[in-house]
């Protein structure tokens, strides 16, 4: 916007462009008005002098009659002081027919007639620069019926007896043209002030629609879009107002598809801005990403020697248990061919014996590998059906009783008082319960006892725990148990078991049934294992909330 | 007209004449040309009737001829005898001894002479005064109404242009007469209205009957002289508030000499 704002012209108001033209007008037409007033009324005015100059004359004449028959101007003197009496009659004179003065009154006079030949008439027989000069004939009264009398025979005829001279002053002729002039003009000027304020009042009201028009304009102009015209008046403002507010219709539509597009830019402005500011971090922070990718990569790295370790323990592992038994048996089978002759028949029978109880474990081991890979490739085969967990556990509890006994080891079995049915894989269940159980009889100490305890929780799921007593798992240790191939360091040198249980167990429970299992520090001093399943039906369910993420971390 | 056809048994033809100087006579003359006399009204009937006059027997009349002037025809003229005057001033003012009349002796000294003669008879002095214009009337006027008696003299207005008029020496006269309870009498009928006792005027039915009389005579017996004939049928008119200031009282209904009174209120 350019600061130096060009200085318009000036620019009237419609009304008072009106009421200038009119003021013009109006005085143009007092003056002319006045003027021509004036001149009209100045030659009516000089015509009635003349007319009654004329009258005053004859009226003079005819009281002058006698004193003419008589000669004798003392006569008329009355009659002159009369007719000297009539407004601007400043001089009167009285001649007989012989032209002789009769009579002379008033002031002094600028002219003396030239009697011979006068005859009356209207226009003054002469005019100076001061007067008008009447000068008639006078003759006797004799009426008109007399002078025309279809019965006289002799001609009759009236009697020219003398003259009269009436003198009627100008003087007050341009007084009274000022006067009649200055009258004119006040009066015409007066009217005109009059008319002016009717117009001023007459303009106001119509130029009144404009105004409001021109308001809501400005209005407009300052950016209202959404002013509209109400105006009443005439037709053709009517007529402006319904066109301005159509106008204003338009240019509102318009402006809202403007702000609206404006809209639309600015908000693509702003995303291009942050997108341009986001690149400029991304490229700010490329570093940092290519150095935490870097770390993601190694970490992954680490992770995958990791697996790749574990693997090789696993397989370390898997070997070593593999071998274990093999070795026995073979160790015994050699045992036997070498010492068949040298031996009693006792001892080789210890030997088979040896041969068959490594045998049942690397049966046993070969078993498990395959439950494991079963499970984790999903490929085990559930059979679910309702049944009483309580049961299971109470059979379970006696596969192990001859054992329980054999190392004085009491259960303390804190069934439920109402027991309910559960949609699961007995089978399977029952062989978790017994891989928890016999981790429990294989870890107690003797004379030590087992808790074991059924719990439905209030979230429709039933929770089996088996605690003993034995020497724990260090805390650190707890979640790794699940692990193939790994015990706890406590209980690695009496292990004894294949290290694939637990996992086994954890497969069946989260991948079989979507429950939970795990280890905790007993509350007395051993370990408590605990497992939990949903007392519905599996098929098509999510997995079920575990324990440990509805309570705090630290009673875990 | 109606005078005319009650003097005679003769048809009687109306024939309208132009005013002078409007028209020709001529066809006048033709139209009375099958007539046995023709009477002449008004100044241009006496013109017809003069250049009838070769042709027939005519008499004129309504106009205003003084007596001495030459008359072609024999003539009714309107200026009523002085005699009829006379005998109606008698009859208001009994006691009249003198009357006076200012006139111009070149055009009523004929009838005034005449005048004074009937007055004579009266026992009344008519005293004339001789004017030539109406300046030397209004100075004679002005001595008269000074000189004149209110019960034994009387003022006579003759029909005379230079010895009265009805403006200014009339009103002289009349303002005098009228402060000095004077008797003013007059000739002409318009007078009366301004103030004069009385004056005369014609009666028409009677004029009609004389004229219509003589037309036949002439016809029958001849015209006889070509003379000026006075008005002696006569209507008398009389101004009430001149007369109350004289003492006079009229009879409105039954009184002689006031056929008509004025003002009427």
């Amino acid at each position: 916007m350019n600061n130096t704002r060009l200085k318009s012209p000036r620019v009237w108001k419609f009304q008072s462009q009106l009421l200038s033209i009119f003021a013009v007008v109006v005085l143009c037409l007092a003056l002319s008005g006045a003027f021509t007033n004036s001149w009209l009324a100045s030659r009516r005015i000089v015509e009635q002098l003349l007319h009654e100059g004329s009258q005053v004359t004859d009226s003079f004449a005819r009281q002058s009659i006698l004193a003419l028959l008589y000669g004798l101007g003392e006569n008329a003197r009355d009659a002159a002081r009369t007719t000297l009496g009539f407004p601007g009659v400043r001089h009167v004179a009285l001649y007989d027919k012989n032209g002789v003065n009769l009579l002379m009154q008033g002031d002094d006079t600028d002219w003396i007639p030239e009697l011979s030949g006068v005859t009356a008439g209207r226009e003054p027989a002469h005019e100076t620069g001061r007067a008008w000069h009447f000068v008639t004939s006078v003759y006797d009264s004799a009426t008109d019926d007399e002078l025309s009398s279809p019965f006289e025979i002799n001609r009759v005829e009236r009697q020219f007896i003398g003259y009269v001279h009436v003198v009627l002053d100008k003087s007050g002729l341009q007084a009274l043209r000022r006067s009649v002039f200055l009258d004119n003009f006040l009066s015409t000027f007066v009217f005109a002030v009059i008319l002016l304020g009717l117009l001023q009042w007459l303009t106001a009201r119509i130029t009144r629609p404009l105004n409001d028009l021109a308001s809501l304009m400005k209005r407009a102009e300052q950016g209202d879009v959404d002013v509209r015209s109400s105006l009443g008046g005439s037709r053709e403002m009517l007529n402006m107002s319904q066109a301005f507010n159509k106008m204003m219709s338009v240019l509102g539509e318009r402006t809202t598809k403007l702000d609206q597009q404006n809209t639309k830019l600015l908000q693509e402005m702003k995303e291009r801005r942050q997108v341009e500011q986001q690149l400029i971090e991304y490229r700010d922070h490329l570093q940092d990403m290519v150095d935490e990718q870097t770390r993601d990569l190694i970490e992954a790295r680490d992770a995958a020697l990791v697996a790749e370790r574990a693997m090789s323990a696993f397989l370390a592992n898997m070997s070593h248990e593999l071998r274990t038994p093999l070795h026995g048996i073979l160790s015994f089978a050699s045992f036997g061919m070498n010492k068949l002759d040298r031996v009693t028949k006792e001892k080789l029978l210890q030997y088979f014996q040896e041969i068959h109880d490594s045998g049942n474990r690397l049966l046993r081991l070969l078993n498990d590998l395959l439950d494991l890979s079963k499970l984790r490739a999903g490929k085990m085969t559930y059979d679910y059906r309702e049944a009483d967990i309580g049961n299971t556990v109470h059979t379970v509890l006696n596969e192990f009783q001859s054992l329980l006994e054999e190392k004085s080891i009491t259960v303390a079995y804190d069934e439920p008082e109402i027991s309910r049915a559960v949609t699961m894989d007995e089978s399977r269940i029952a062989q978790v319960i017994r891989n928890l159980v016999s981790n429990a009889v294989k870890f107690s100490p003797e004379q030590s006892r087992i808790d074991i305890g059924v719990e439905y929780a209030a979230d429709r799921s039933v929770v089996v725990s088996v605690a003993d007593q034995g020497v724990g798992i260090p805390e650190d240790e707890l979640e790794n148990v699940f692990s193939p191939f790994t015990q706890s360091s406590n209980t690695q040198t009496n292990a004894g078991g294949t290290g694939l249980g637990l996992p086994i167990c954890k497969e069946i429970v989260e991948g079989g049934h979507r429950g939970w299992i795990r280890a905790e520090i007993g509350e007395q001093g051993g370990t408590k294992m605990a497992f939990g399943i949903p007392v519905a039906g599996m098929v098509g369910e999510g997995a079920m909330e575990k324990p440990w993420d509805k309570t705090d971390t630290s009673s875990r | 007209m109606a005078g005319v056809e009650q003097a005679t048994d003769w048809q009687v033809l109306r024939i309208e004449v132009p005013t002078p100087g409007s028209g020709d006579t001529a066809g006048v003359v033709e139209d009375a040309s099958q007539c046995r006399s023709a009477i002449g009204l008004g100044r241009a009937g006496l013109d017809a009737a003069k250049r009838l006059a070769t042709k027939m027997p005519v008499v004129a009349g309504a106009v205003l001829m003084q007596p001495g002037q030459t008359a072609d025809v024999p003539t009714f003229s309107f200026v009523p005898g002085a005699n009829e005057l006379f005998v109606r001033l008698k009859h208001y003012l009994p006691g009249v001894r003198t009357v006076t009349v200012i006139h111009d002796p070149a055009y009523s000294g004929v009838l005034v002479a005449q005048a004074a003669t009937s007055a004579r008879d009266m026992g009344i002095e008519l005293i004339a005064l001789e004017a030539r214009n109406l300046q030397d009337a209004a100075v004679l006027y002005k001595r008269v109404l000074a000189e004149s008696k209110p019960d034994s003299d009387a003022i006579w207005l003759v029909r005379d242009a230079a010895a009265i008029d009805t403006g200014a020496v009339l009103t002289l006269v009349l303002e005098h007469a009228w402060k000095r309870k004077l008797v003013v009498f007059s000739d002409q009928l318009a007078h009366v209205r301004y103030g004069v006792l009385f004056s005369v005027y014609p009666d028409n039915v009677k004029l009609g009957w004389r004229m219509g009389e003589f037309a036949q005579k002439c016809a029958t017996d001849g015209c006889g002289a070509k003379e000026v004939i006075l008005l002696h049928d006569l209507d008398t008119a009389v101004n009430i508030r001149t007369a109350q200031r004289l003492g006079i009282i009229i009879d409105r209904r039954n009184g002689p000499y006031a056929d008509l009174v004025l003002p009427a209120n």
